[in-house]
């Protein structure tokens, strides 16, 4: 009710505003960046409360492993669920495809118990499990 | 002669009943990325293969109910509510899921539509 009261209400406005397109813009990122002491290798394990920790940093060219130490399922992927083409504009039906030659996607591409993804792109990005994709987190990625 | 109004209506039903059979049916191939949009509390009550066929079941009959045009108060108003839940469980995909807003409409209009004459007035 008040959710439809919400979108009718929207009716009566005199102009809604235009959607704000959701960039996820790392070049500005990249220029202010200076170089870290961020690590080159981390850890993140999985289990019935999600990932923990929920958001790490890496340095550019760094691994993170994820451990799978709960009893469900887990399929690492880049956002947006389910077709994963976040970090590098691939979908899944494209990068998880046999004979597929492009970079190393930022997907598990399958149910498994770990999985190391090397990150060579700096920026913020956020994944989820693909088995239960309310199940977020965060690799940040810096020079 | 084309009777207009019947036309509309079950263009309306098959866009929801479509909707309904997609999933179950791409699950058969593809089952983790349906799998993933069943809450937190739902996995672990059984095997996550068994809810979603289960589930995807109900989706069929649904889907099937609706298209067939036979007394679909019941069927639309569960398919309005299944695709809210499905969305404000995953609010985190609305990108993805804001289209099952508008499913939901209209299968809220149909089903108010099919509203049983005898509740009316």
């Amino acid at each position: 009710m008040g959710l439809g009261w919400y979108f009718y209400s929207q009716t009566l406005s005199p102009a809604n505003p235009a959607p704000t397109a959701v960039t996820n813009d790392n070049s500005a990122q990249n220029a202010a960046a200076a170089p870290s002491a961020a690590p080159m290798q981390s850890t993140v394990t999985y289990g019935p409360n999600g990932f923990s920790p929920s958001s790490v940093t890496v340095k550019q060219g760094g691994t993170v492993t994820f451990v799978n130490q709960g009893s469900g399922k887990m399929w690492i992927g880049a956002d947006q669920h389910p077709t994963h083409e976040n970090y590098d504009g691939t979908n899944k039906n494209q990068h998880c495809a046999s004979g597929y030659n492009g970079p190393a996607p930022f997907d598990q591409c399958s149910a498994g118990s770990t999985y190391s993804f090397t990150f060579n792109k700096t920026g913020s990005w956020d994944y989820h499990n693909h088995a239960n994709a309310g199940d977020e987190g965060t690799i940040v990625v810096v020079p | 002669m084309i009777d207009l109004k019947n036309a509309a209506n079950f263009l309306l039903r098959a866009g929801v009943s479509f909707s309904f059979l997609y999933p179950p049916i791409n699950a058969l191939f593809d089952p983790y990325t349906w799998i993933g949009y069943f809450p937190k509390f739902m996995h672990g009550i059984v095997s996550d293969t068994l809810l979603l066929h289960t589930f995807g079941i109900v989706e069929v009959i649904i889907a099937l109910w609706i298209l067939s045009g036979k007394n679909i108060f019941w069927p639309s108003l569960a398919a309005t509510l299944i695709l809210l839940a499905i969305v404000f469980l995953n609010l985190q995909d609305f990108q993805i899921l804001f289209r099952d807003i508008t499913i939901a409409a209209i299968a809220f209009s149909l089903a108010l539509s099919s509203y049983p004459a005898k509740n009316q007035n």
